[in-house]
């Protein structure tokens, strides 16, 4: 027996809904589940006061917010942004240049040692933070280098695997033809790289650059460690905000300017990644 | 402005394995030259070595007789089209077909405007400020044609550049190249596995095989004319009937069949196209044979025929393709006069 069109439209039509309505429900169930924990923090930071077993709190207020513009915290604010963008730049560049050195046989090299390599440049993924920021530090004091500086290279070591691996797996789909196109249009060495590697590598950088902006972002124990605490930034604040008592309020004010600069990068970055695929 | 390019004992190794060897060939200006073979025959990596792209172990690449084999592909203006479009995902699509006049050091807006004079060649103006993921495969190649177009090449490059393509988009892009070769006469070499895109496009072919060109010449002659079994299988012919060339003309199962009067005499194969054959009644036929196959192929039909021994004894079994119009009435087993079309015929000895 045949079915009509019709028929057939209308038994297709649950299997249609369930493969539109089931991403959307997933999406919002994880939606909810990353943003949850968030709740208490917002209410933290603008609570006067909030003893058990209220749900809310009792009394409100913008102390703890307006915290956040006092000098030391807009500094601490300032020396993170700029251990984050310096450990984005550097961990971008090397991770760039080490996966095209992986990429394939080095001069002189063979598959086995770029496999070495690739293993030797992830292994900080291995070893225990606390282990590496030890070992680094007697180094460091031991050279004399500045807080910033010292920090600065352990956290690159610490974020060169992330990149690395973001630029391998961009690699491993780079197609070396457009770079031939270009030159048989005109393109010098140079400027097939800054119009054309770099603009096809530009998803890869981006995601590269955010990565290693996030580890020096939100690092505690290095800067703690290398830093000796003369180089204090926001989650040094945060952790000892967190440690004193009844430092709630200023602990959730932290904790939300820790996350705003991060969630303004991935939508900045989101929306340049998505006007890219659609339009000039 | 085009120009004339020329191959010169041009050989390439890649390491110990010789790809190219002592391929001499030219395409004079305003020409279209294909370079057909299969996989492997070396025809990519000769256009590469036009390019710039590689340079040749031996032997020189000429353009207007100037030898360009020491200069980079970015300043030799040649414009190569791969397979695949290759658009910078990254620029739109003016931004794509601008590459070269930007490259060229020319403001943002005059490349625009050079860009645009091109895109409405390959018909697609209304879609320059599209980005390439926005495209069909059939315009995505379009625009990579002028954007190659837009460099102003002597030479133009195609690397089986409608070969990714459906039949209906190849026959557009066929009209467009028609075009484009009306409008800006650009000498073009065409890289191509397939042969009815050489014979429709091109007015020469080069056959490589194993890199070495066993054959350049005409359309028709290559068909027709094949100088080794090697072309006529290449070129497509089915037949190869032995037999012995012997006073003007070649005796086979097929008959005595008159050949080009410099014909060396001796053991040669006749090779005539299966377009070239006819099937004919039994009564007064030209040749015998039984119909071992029918093969319907669209509007065509491609019989095949074992033919009978001819009256010498010594004359070894022979087998022929005719391709026919339409489905004959014809089955496995019937016999059927064979016939040449043509009042002579064309031998290979090797």
């Amino acid at each position: 027996m045949s079915l009509s069109r019709s028929e057939v439209s209308r038994r297709r039509r649950p299997r249609w809904r369930v493969r539109t309505v089931l991403p959307l429900l997933l999406g919002l169930a994880l939606l909810i589940w990353i943003m949850l924990p968030l709740v208490p923090v917002l209410l933290w930071s603008a609570a006067g006061a909030w003893r058990a077993p209220d749900v809310l709190p009792s009394s409100w207020t913008a102390d703890a917010a307006l915290s956040l513009a006092e000098p030391e915290v807009l500094m601490a604010g300032v020396r993170s942004l700029g251990l984050g963008l310096s450990v984005a730049v550097t961990a971008t560049v090397l991770g760039g240049l080490a996966a095209f050195g992986l990429r394939g046989p080095t001069p002189g090299g063979s598959p086995a040692s770029t496999r070495l390599i690739g293993f030797v440049m992830l292994t900080p993924l291995a070893v225990p933070p606390f282990a590496l920021v030890m070992g680094s530090n007697v180094l460091l004091l031991g050279a004399r280098a500045p807080s910033f500086l010292g920090v600065l290279i352990v956290l690159t070591v610490t974020a060169l695997p992330y990149t690395t691996y973001m630029f391998v797996t961009a690699l491993a789909s780079y197609e070396d033809r457009f770079e031939a196109v270009a030159r048989t249009l005109g393109a010098s060495p140079a400027q097939v790289v800054l119009k054309v590697r770099l603009g096809l590598l530009m998803p890869a950088i981006a995601r590269a650059g955010f990565l290693a902006f996030l580890v020096g972002w939100s690092d505690y124990i290095t800067t703690v460690l290398i830093g000796g605490g003369q180089f204090i930034t926001l989650p040094l604040l945060l952790g000892s905000a967190a440690s004193s008592t009844g430092g709630e309020q200023l602990t959730a004010a932290l904790s939300l300017a820790m996350i705003v600069p991060p969630v303004v990068l991935l939508i900045l970055l989101a929306r340049r990644g998505a006007r890219g695929r659609t339009s000039s | 402005m085009s120009s004339q390019l020329s191959f010169s004992g041009i050989s390439h190794r890649f390491g110990a394995q010789e790809v190219l060897t002592n391929i001499s060939l030219e395409a004079p200006e305003g020409s279209c030259v294909a370079l057909l073979g299969a996989s492997g025959s070396g025809k990519s990596t000769l256009l590469r070595i036009a390019a710039g792209l590689e340079r040749p172990s031996a032997g020189r690449v000429l353009m207007d007789g100037e030898d360009v084999s020491e200069v980079n592909a970015e300043k030799r203006e040649t414009a190569l089209v791969f397979q695949q479009p290759l658009l910078f995902p990254h620029l739109s699509v003016v931004d794509n077909v601008a590459f070269s006049s930007r490259m060229a050091g020319h403001s943002r807006a005059a490349a625009h405007r050079h860009a645009c004079e091109y895109l409405e060649l390959v018909q697609l103006a209304g879609y320059a400020r599209r980005m390439p993921g926005q495209l069909s495969g059939g315009q995505e190649q379009r625009v990579a044609l002028a954007r190659a177009l837009a460099r102003q090449p002597r030479i133009l490059l195609l690397d089986e550049p409608f070969s990714s393509l459906d039949l209906p988009l190849r026959e557009d892009m066929y009209e467009l190249l028609e075009t484009i070769r009306e409008q800006l006469r650009p000498t073009i070499v065409l890289v191509t596995h397939d042969r009815r895109e050489a014979s429709v496009l091109a007015e020469s072919i080069a056959v490589l095989d194993h890199g070495e060109i066993l054959q350049h010449g005409g359309v028709a002659q290559l068909h027709h004319q094949p100088a080794s079994r090697a072309v006529n299988r290449i070129l497509g012919g089915l037949n190869e009937v032995p037999g012995v060339v012997r006073g003007g003309a070649h005796h086979s199962p097929l008959g005595r069949v008159p050949v080009p009067a410099d014909t060396a005499e001796g053991p040669a194969l006749l090779v005539p196209r299966q377009e070239s054959l006819c099937l004919t009644a039994v009564e007064g036929a030209q040749a015998l044979g039984r119909v071992t196959q029918v093969r319907a192929s669209g509007a065509h039909s491609l019989v095949r025929v074992a033919l009978d021994r001819g009256p010498e004894q010594d004359q070894e079994q022979a087998a022929v393709a005719v391709e026919v119009t339409g489905s004959p009435e014809l089955r496995p087993g019937d016999i059927t006069g064979v016939a040449l079309q043509n009042p002579s015929g064309w031998t290979v000895t090797r």
